[in-house]
């Protein structure tokens, strides 16, 4: 059974991308095959009412789910 | 300060609907855009087929380069132009957007609010309710250390209306460091977001603002050696500038400022026009006037006599005779002094020797006269 989520990175151009995964894609199954590495990212879900938190590696998407993805190098200038 | 339920889905509602409202302004903007390009496709289509038709050679050359198009110009002459929408990749990355737009459209409307709702209950949870109307959230970035610098606590402002976001210093007195929030925050508190603005914003307006959260916490723990308001040296030894010269940093009390240069000097760099009251460098410096070269050009000229440098106050105006022509040059004071006893003393001469030749005339005449005066004695 396949599920839908929203993943929020900065390569999508600002705009939110639906994904479908299978149901049980763990986070990191997820974001290995977007070459994602977690420890280069803050990771959050927000989820229904749950509301938002910050998942472990082996914790399964969920229909509805908004992943978000953010680098933690992010250089400002002047 | 705490929000009711029933604001938080207003709050909620209105972000949706204007989310709905930017997709649809991005959508007509995109729209426009299309058929812009459109005609300015077809425009030169037009414009091959006339020449093609009237077999104007040199203009169908002209036409073949890709996008490039025929304009009206001053007077009625058209000139060839290029035209970036004429090129098809243009129109079809206009189509693409158009279409991510409208998934982005069907995607929002199958949505309800709660997506929104739990993130904003989420940013609740971890910072506190600043302002209800507009609603303005707080929160603070403890201890932020940038290459073992210490930076501080950064309190951040977020407003959730309207895509705007604050940041001050909490912890140093930001007085010693030029007014700069943070190496990446300007004296009023604006963050420079180095062009992430935008993924920002588009977070922001689709209510995603624990992205946003991350992304500001992020950005205020990076340090950006290339463009920081302020560097970490100076953040840690106080202010100081570039020489504009050398480079090197110095404290802003050695630094001179130089009107001419709009910039600082060092000491080793430096030195003073007395003439402009002004620094400039040493390679814009004349050591033998002891003046920058821009005066010594225009407030100085050379002495027609000893041909040395002279400031046009210390030069007066002579009339001689220069290639048998009499001229007005300048002349310094010691030249002009020698030159007016020497033209005295040569007047003198002069008149002395019209004086002479009447003594001789007189002699002669004496000479002439004297065998005669001779003669005369011994007829007598």
């Amino acid at each position: 059974m396949a599920i839908t989520i929203t993943y929020l990175n900065r390569n999508g151009g600002g705009f939110a991308e639906r994904h479908t995964v299978s149901q049980g894609t763990t986070i990191k199954q997820f974001l290995a095959d977007r070459g994602i590495e977690a420890d280069n990212y803050t990771i959050r879900i927000v989820r229904g009412a749950q509301g938002g938190f910050t998942p472990t590696a082996d914790e399964a998407l969920q229909e509805g789910d908004r992943l978000s993805c953010v680098p933690l190098k992010i250089e400002g200038a002047r | 300060m705490r929000i009711s339920k029933r604001k938080l889905m207003e709050v909620a509602l209105s972000i949706r609907k204007r989310h709905f409202q930017n997709l649809l302004d991005e959508a007509r903007h995109l729209r426009r855009e299309i058929t812009a390009a459109r005609r300015s496709r077809r425009r030169r289509a037009q414009l091959i087929q006339l020449a093609r038709r009237h077999s104007l050679l040199s203009c169908l050359q002209k036409l073949k380069p890709k996008a490039t198009t025929l304009q009206p110009g001053n007077g009625g002459l058209p000139y060839i132009a290029y035209d970036h929408r004429i090129v098809r990749s243009h129109l079809a990355m206009l189509k693409a957007q158009c279409r991510e737009i409208h998934t982005e459209w069907k995607r929002l409307k199958a949505e309800t609010a709660k997506p929104i709702v739990a993130n904003l209950k989420t940013l609740l949870e971890e910072t506190e309710l600043a302002k209800e109307s507009p609603l303005e959230v707080r929160w603070i970035v403890d201890n932020i250390t940038l290459d073992d610098v210490w930076i501080g606590d950064i309190e951040v402002m977020m407003n959730l209306e309207t895509f705007s976001v604050h940041a001050f210093n909490k912890s140093v007195d930001t007085g010693e460091k030029n007014g700069y929030q943070h190496p990446h925050v300007s004296s009023d508190g604006h963050i420079c977001w180095n062009g992430y603005d935008s993924d920002a914003e588009a977070y922001h307006m689709a209510g995603d603002f624990l992205a946003v959260k991350d992304m500001i916490e992020n950005l205020l723990r990076t340090y950006n050696p290339h463009s920081p308001y302020i560097s970490l040296e100076d953040w840690e030894n106080g202010p100081s500038s570039s020489c504009n010269e050398c480079g090197e940093r110095y404290s802003d009390d050695e630094l001179a400022y130089s009107e001419r240069y709009r910039d600082y000097l060092c000491p080793n760099c430096r030195c003073y026009c007395d003439e402009c009251e002004d620094y400039v460098s040493e390679y814009d410096y004349d050591s033998d006037m002891n003046a920058c070269k821009r005066c010594v050009e225009m407030e100085s000229d050379v002495c027609a006599l000893c041909l040395e440098r002279f400031w046009h106050r210390e030069l007066t105006a002579v009339e001689m005779l220069v290639d048998g022509k009499m001229e007005t040059v300048p002349c310094c004071e010691t030249c002009k002094e020698e030159y007016e006893s020497r033209q005295a003393a040569e007047s003198n001469e002069k008149e002395e020797n019209e004086l002479e030749p009447e003594r001789n005339d007189h002699a002669d005449a004496a000479c002439l006269l004297a065998p005669a005066v001779a003669l005369s004695a011994d007829s007598q």
